[in-house]
């Protein structure tokens, strides 16, 4: 079952959503390129996504940490308590939402290194490079 | 400068609880019946009426025709407005214009809320929070609550200003120092910053004592024209300025130093509008629904330089007693979360001198501010008890 089948609250995804979900299934990180400028566009940017002639890069999996939260507070069952959620920024440009796997969480630091990285079961995630 | 643009002459509450007091229609025909009453007006008087409610409440608590429960005579002006946070001050504006073209002579604006069960499990507030585009991409990260994006912007916020946890202490005591005189407000028991420091985290960097407190209940205002303000039995407080602002990009980018939010947008216009600019506010009524988003308001908009509303809170500028008095009531962390109606009713308490034991000195033009989605959202309102800002 892959991932755009999983959702647990099934709502539509756009064309361009599940392009990029697809490259996700298949292990492979890339964004959303402005074929004629080379401007790289990020996934929120849906109507330059529209009207430009994109191409899907592969990104080369260097990023850095631009943001992250601890949660504390238990809000669902699945996800115990501490864990964090990181706002990463790829060195190509765009962002977005995923966590730092590390030993050392007290060692998270703005602006560190971070590389992308599959878990097995297909989840991006990034660590400290 | 010039004439006001409308006047608010009407406020009303329902019972507020964290307890089950009725379902969101009931507290909102409860405030609505209230604000009627205090403006001396009996519900065929008013011929408009707008509707808001939290974003994450079912459409379906407070429909339209909620019109049906109070007794109105047929209706000039009628919607329900929906920009998450923003939405109570945007019903505000809306029926200002509405006034203005004479669209209605007399406009009641409500918010309703009772998502708060009593298990407190929360868990009407945890919602997926959707950040970087692509639907439920957070959902495998556990991004779960307002608080999340709240707490990643902090977090930048510190790294970039060299903000300290202090900073947000500072800015939850000083709230906390106005809810001590306010009977109204849910949290009223003193602490210090070491108190503050050792509370529980939520998210980290935020703590439960840098979080609104949710409430049901419900607040109503009545607007009228500002020809028409001195007919009514409580002094009137006038709209001068209003404004709103949008980012352009949703999501992340509200937390990117690059985009930024709504705020410029909407205090520009707001300012703009009412002939003054920063410097001239005197006090402020804020959605700081996390300590973290009242600092990063009070820059937003003007009233201190980037990265210093820390240190500007520290100084006591914004407690009892303070140049800048803000959120008087206690504002979402100490009084009560009712989305933009918080800011809203206490300014207007203020504005009318009503203020009792927690009454500032001054507060000649206020400026009011709703937010929503994760600061995407802006509006902005510029109030005061005089005719004439100037």
């Amino acid at each position: 079952m892959n991932r755009l089948d999983s959702c647990a609250s099934p709502r539509p995804y756009s064309g361009f959503e599940r392009q990029f979900l697809s490259f996700i299934d298949r292990g492979e990180l890339r964004y959303p390129r402005n074929r004629l400028t080379g401007e790289p566009l990020g996934l929120m940017e849906r109507a330059a996504s529209r009207t430009a002639h994109i191409e899907w890069v592969m990104a080369s999996g260097k990023a850095s940490l631009y943001s992250f939260a601890i949660y504390h507070q238990r809000y669902v069952a699945e996800f115990e308590p501490p864990y964090n959620v990181a706002h990463v920024e790829l060195e190509e440009g765009p962002c977005l939402i995923s966590t730092v796997l590390t030993d050392t969480p007290r060692l998270l630091e703005i602006g560190m290194p971070l590389r992308a990285r599959f878990e097995p079961g297909g989840r991006l995630v990034f660590v400290p490079a | 400068m010039g004439k006001p643009l409308s006047s608010i002459v009407g406020l009303g509450f329902s019972q507020f609880s964290r307890e089950d007091i009725g379902s969101t229609r009931d507290l909102a025909i409860a405030a609505i019946e209230a604000a009627v009453r205090d403006a001396g007006l009996d519900a065929d008087d008013l011929d408009g009426l707008l509707i808001t409610r939290s974003s994450s409440a079912p459409a379906h608590d407070l429909p339209l025709n909620i019109r049906n429960d109070l007794g109105f005579k047929a209706l000039r002006l009628l919607s329900i407005v929906d920009a998450e946070g923003a939405s109570a001050v945007q019903a505000i504006q809306h029926a200002t214009l509405a006034l203005q073209n004479d669209m209605a002579s007399a406009v009641v604006c409500v918010f309703a809320d009772a998502r708060v069960d009593s298990s407190a499990s929360g868990a009407a507030f945890s919602r997926i929070m959707s950040l970087t585009g692509i639907t439920d991409w957070e959902r495998q990260y556990g991004l779960y609550g307002a608080i999340g994006p709240y707490a990643l912007a902090a977090r930048r916020y510190m790294a970039r200003y060299g903000a300290t946890q202090a900073d947000f202490g500072a800015y939850a005591i000083a709230c906390r120092k106005w809810a001590r005189k306010n009977p109204s407000a849910f949290l009223r028991k003193p602490f210090s910053m070491e108190d503050y420091l050792a509370s529980r985290w939520v998210v980290e960097p935020l703590r439960m004592l840098d979080c609104a407190y949710a409430v049901n209940g419900a607040i109503a205002v009545v607007l009228t024209t500002c020809e028409r303000a001195m007919d009514f039995p409580r002094p009137p407080v006038y709209v001068h300025g209003m404004g709103q602002g949008h980012s352009r990009l949703t999501g992340l980018p509200a937390l990117d130093e690059k985009s930024g939010s709504g705020a410029a947008g909407a205090a520009a216009q707001a300012y703009s509008m009412a002939g003054i600019g920063p410097g001239d506010i005197d006090m402020c009524q804020l959605y700081d629904a996390f300590s973290y988003l009242g600092l990063q308001l009070l820059e937003d908009y003007g009233l201190c330089k980037p990265g210093e509303a820390g240190a500007f809170v520290a100084e006591g500028h914004t407690s009892p007693g303070g140049r800048l008095p803000v959120n008087t009531g206690g504002g979402h962390l100490s009084g009560f979360y009712l989305q933009g109606m918080t800011p809203v009713s206490e300014a207007v308490i203020q504005a009318r001198g009503a203020g009792a034991e927690r009454q500032a000195g001054h507060c000649n033009a206020i400026l009011v501010n709703g937010n929503g989605g994760q600061s995407d959202y802006h509006a902005a309102l510029i109030l005061s008890p005089h005719r004439s800002l100037t």
